[in-house]
């Protein structure tokens, strides 16, 4: 099993603190390591190359669209960085993201689902007949566009990405490191640990949210002045602890008389049914798993969270379910 | 029955007519041009006549019938719709056609009332008192 990390995802609760905290890590990996973030100006060439590679294909006028405009639109920088961050580590790199704060992270991690489902819906015959301006066949160059962003989606599935966060010791400090713990593990990334940087005089107050956000099953580790990327005696692009995270395929049903109990793994905000997929909202981001066989005959009836989990009862639909003979 | 012929018929009428400033408010298809659309003088429906009735009946079926339908997701809904009264006639309708807000472009989540069990020793994920 392998140890090492292909992709690294940090966040902070400041973004100076996520820069450094990135640069640190992106310094101190052995092997060859692209470092790329999310504010950094130099993703103006990351947005030309994801424009080239098919968001431009969404455009079928004539008249081209500067990069300097695409990459102001919500959710472009984001999706330009993961497609340059997949392309670099299909060519063999470790890459460091600096995704600034720790709501940018989740924001970051949620959107290939979102924009997955987005073109599924504009993939259809009627659009395979567009042509852009410059003649080319937009569905083409959306279909290339689709492939890596599903390759993309796997990739921050894969135990091989791991995402880090740094946070200075504040009251909303484990409440904050809960939740983002629960929108990475929603969306499939796992949470390796927590940098919990603590100022002269702290420390107590610090130990108590470490040993809050401990018993969790988050790795922490506390640092004073003298700031490492990673705990003493590890690699830094070692996985260190993944938490649990959905992979979609591990929900698990109980049979509980004439009902059946799903049982998801997340405090989540909100639960809710997209046809034969169910929908887990937490933290604002929206996760799509597809529903076990047998639930899709159910109707929900009522749900409940429970010691961090949500239960939801289903009921079998008299309509949809075959009687027994 | 009066003697005028319908306003889709347009075999006998003169060119002179055709060119009128009143022609834009005619339904008539103007889908039979060319050579075939010339009446004889005989008055007779030539194969272009039976072309430009064709059409017109074709645009008017459209209109009417077709692009109404094309909003209807439940034909028991709609009974004064022919497209829909013949569906439910052949039983090609089934009363399954309810998940409307699924269509594309409006799709629907249906979300479930979570409640928080009162006997859960777990804190709340977001009490901000950590």
């Amino acid at each position: 099993m392998s140890n090492r990390a292909d992709l690294i995802i940090l966040s902070a609760s400041r973004t100076a603190l996520s820069a450094e905290f990135s640069d640190s890590t992106a310094r101190e990996c052995s092997n060859p390591c692209v470092r790329l973030s999310l504010l950094d100006v130099d993703s103006h060439d990351v947005v030309a190359r994801a424009v080239t590679r098919g968001l431009g294909s969404l455009i079928v006028g004539p008249d081209p669209i500067p990069v300097e405009v695409w990459s102001v639109l919500p959710g472009v920088r984001d999706l330009s960085l993961l497609l340059a961050a997949g392309d670099a580590v299909s060519a063999g790199s470790t890459v460091v993201i600096d995704a600034g704060t720790t709501s940018d992270a989740v924001r970051l991690v949620s959107l290939p689902s979102v924009v997955l489902r987005v073109l599924d819906a504009l993939l259809t015959p009627d659009v395979a007949m567009i042509r852009t301006g410059r003649g080319e066949n937009g569905f083409e160059a959306l279909s290339d566009l689709r492939a890596a962003l599903a390759r993309v989606a796997r990739l921050l599935q894969s135990p091989s990405t791991v995402a880090r966060i740094a946070t200075d010791v504040d009251d909303s400090m484990v409440a904050e490191v809960m939740s983002v713990s629960a929108a990475f593990a929603a969306h499939g990334v796992g949470l390796d640990a927590v940098m919990v940087l603590r100022r002269t005089g702290e420390r107590d107050i610090a130990d108590a949210m470490v040993a809050r956000v401990q018993e969790s099953g988050v790795r922490v580790w506390a640092t004073g002045r003298r700031r490492r990327p990673c705990p003493n005696g590890t690699q830094v692009n070692e996985v260190l602890s993944r938490t649990r995270a959905l992979t979609g395929s591990e929900l698990d049903v109980i049979h509980d008389g004439d009902h059946y109990v799903l049982v998801i793994p997340l405090a989540a905000d909100r639960v809710g049914i997209d046809g034969e997929e169910l929908v887990i909202d937490v933290a604002g981001t929206l996760r799509w798993v597809p529903l076990p066989a047998a639930l899709r005959r159910c109707t929900a009836v009522s749900g409940r969270r429970w010691r961090g989990t949500v239960e939801i009862t289903f009921a079998p639909d008299a309509q949809r379910w075959r009687p027994a003979s | 029955m009066s003697s005028q012929p319908p306003w889709w018929y347009s075999a006998g009428q003169s060119p002179e007519s055709d060119g009128s400033g009143s022609e834009g408010s005619s339904p008539r298809a103007t889908g039979s041009d060319g050579p075939a659309a010339e009446s004889p003088a005989s008055g007779a429906p030539s194969l272009g006549d039976f072309v430009s009735m064709a059409s017109t009946l074709v645009e008017w079926a459209t209109d009417r019938v077709m692009a109404p339908h094309a909003e209807h997701a439940n034909p028991t809904e709609h009974p004064q719709c022919l497209i829909c009264r013949a569906s439910r006639m052949l039983g090609v309708a089934t009363e399954s056609a309810a998940p409307v807000a699924t269509e594309r472009g409006a799709g629907a989540i249906t979300w479930i009332p979570i409640t928080d069990d009162p006997s859960d020793p777990t804190p709340p994920l977001l009490d901000g008192a950590a």
